[in-house]
């Protein structure tokens, strides 16, 4: 009756706490059920399809060796997920760009041409759900947002590229920040009470 | 420079936290915010707070794009050679074990539907009882323990000062009112006993309070109402037709050793005495083993190379809804050595204190 057999439909809740006790079962549903968000979220900062998919797969070896911390309070799984992606997929392009920002110091090698705003994973982005979420911010602050978040820009480079002060970036950022940070509350209760 | 050398550290200003909060820092910066975040808990939890939403807000908006097909045969074969199972070494704090059940319990509440706040519970003793019941026996349970650590709940007028009696003044109050009632005096009330606590602090964590018609030290108390939180959270799941979630380890870790300091009172309770002798808990899901003397209540000590009476390999979490009288000892799972009567005795009298 109780921690049998892993339904693909259990809750990522329910896995994370199976995981934590070394239940691999659980492990291959979560990655079922978070995969393409999280490749999704690193493709979209990486960009690169193979430095996509190792950096998912560090991702999700990280899910698993820290699986017995994951607190639920702070949130779901999902959005803890979606972070270590973030921050995995951050760490990836910086060390990219400080590798190749060596090579063009040591050897003077050009630098290939940035991907443009037809990447393909760019296109398959759900721009209809985003817009709607991110109407309620200003062009500013999404223009801020977007940068830093799917961009993986620092505030230094983000500012650069808006032309405008380092503290205006940051404080569009946080003023944006705090504004989504509402948003999902409110979407998450509304979502509650339907 | 080590850190003891360091003058006292600036506070981290609002747009620097949301700037670190979307990784968005240089690496030098980011490890400098790092230091100084340690130093101030509430931007620390700010910090976590902005993170996640940004996550939340990421994954509602982006694309999902499935990887390539073989990426998931290779995870698994990586996963299992980079890691054996997290083992908790340490259990959580009472304090923390409190706060994250009754969270845990609060998130699972505000996902029910109408028609799950009506649906009917499984265990005997809640014979007629709906979901939205227990959740005002929980709140009624809850608003006591603020009362007790002298923080009560605004607009809670019940006086009772036992489970039962409590409850039915509780149930009495709510009938008739949503369920968001109930909820909201739950809340209410587990962060009156969550503030309380923090504010206390672990030092006074033994320092008794009125409970259930005695004196009970607050650690005690704060654990008895996790526990209680959890087993009526998978009372819930269990009705809704959601899979039940056992507490975090580190959680689960110090619930079990809590409860292993009871089994001399479980066997008590069931006419048996056995001063003198050692039972050894094993738990297979936390990979912690525990020395119990049943002549002594909470004389639990960490496994040794001592030959003890008898040894019972067992999961944790089914060993603790044994004990909350959810599994029946009957069907719990569980392995013996040594003296089998002895194991067997433990094992039957693990739902002795069990009450509503």
């Amino acid at each position: 009756m109780f921690d049998t057999v892993v339904g693909a439909d259990a809750s990522a809740e329910a896995l994370i706490a199976r995981i934590a006790r070394g239940d691999d079962s659980a492990f291959a549903v979560l990655y079922d059920q978070l995969a393409p968000t999280v490749y999704g979220i690193v493709r979209r900062v990486v960009r690169d399809p193979a430095h996509s998919e190792e950096v998912t797969q560090e991702v999700f070896v990280e899910l698993w060796r820290k699986a017995g911390r994951f607190d639920s309070a702070r949130g779901r799984v999902r959005s803890w997920a979606v972070t270590i992606a973030h921050r995995r997929a951050v760490d990836r392009v910086r060390s990219e760009q400080s590798l190749r920002d060596r090579q063009q110091g040591d050897w003077a090698v050009p630098p290939s041409a940035p991907d443009g705003p037809a990447d393909a994973v760019l296109d398959a982005f759900d721009r209809d759900r985003a817009r709607q979420a991110l109407s309620e911010l200003s062009d500013v602050q999404r223009q801020a947002l977007e940068l830093v978040y799917f961009d993986g820009l620092t505030h230094v480079e983000a500012a650069e590229r808006l032309d405008v002060a380092l503290g205006t970036v940051k404080t569009r950022i946080r003023q944006g920040l705090i504004r989504l940070r509402t948003l999902v509350d409110i979407d998450e209760r509304v979502a509650r009470s339907g | 420079m080590s850190m003891n050398d360091q003058t006292p550290t600036n506070p981290v200003s609002a747009d620097d936290l949301a700037v670190y909060a979307l990784d968005a820092h240089e690496a030098e910066n980011a490890a400098d915010i790092a230091v100084r975040l340690h130093a101030s808990p509430g931007a620390v939890r700010l910090e976590q707070d902005l993170r996640f939403a940004a996550g939340e807000f990421a994954a509602a908006v982006v694309q999902e794009v499935a990887p390539a097909s073989d990426l998931r045969s290779r995870l698994l074969a990586t996963a299992r050679l980079r890691r054996t199972p997290v083992e908790a070494v340490a259990g959580s704090s009472p304090i923390d074990v409190h706060r994250v059940e009754l969270s845990r319990a609060i998130l699972l509440l505000r996902d029910l539907t109408a028609d799950d706040w009506a649906r009917p519970l499984d265990p005997p003793e809640f014979a007629g009882w709906t979901v939205h019941d227990v959740v005002v026996h929980l709140a009624a349970n809850q608003s006591l323990f603020a009362d007790q650590l002298g923080v009560p709940v605004p607009g809670v007028v019940e006086t009772a000062t036992d489970n039962e009696g409590r409850t039915a003044q509780a149930r009495a109050r709510h009938a008739g009112r949503p369920p968001a009632h109930a909820v909201a005096e739950l809340e209410a009330a587990a962060e009156a006993t969550d503030m309380e606590l923090m504010r206390r602090g672990e030092a006074r964590l033994n320092e008794t309070i009125l409970w259930w018609g005695g004196r009970a030290a607050t650690r005690v108390a704060a654990l008895v109402r996790a526990f209680e939180t959890w087993t009526h959270a998978d009372d819930i799941r269990r009705a809704t037709g959601a899979d039940m979630v056992a507490p975090p380890p580190a959680s689960l870790l110090t619930m079990a050793h809590s409860a292993c300091g009871f089994v001399p009172i479980m066997l008590g309770a069931r006419g048996a005495h056995h001063p003198g002798r050692l039972v050894r808990f094993r738990f297979s899901d936390l990979g912690a083993a525990w020395d119990v003397d049943l002549g002594a209540v909470g004389a639990v000590r960490p496994a040794s190379d001592d030959a003890v009476d008898a040894e019972i390999v067992a999961d944790a979490a089914t060993i603790c809804r044994s004990i909350s009288a959810r599994v029946e000892p009957r069907d719990l799972p569980y392995e013996a050595r040594g003296d089998q009567q002895l194991a067997g005795e433990v094992i039957d009298a693990l739902p002795a204190l069990a009450v509503l």
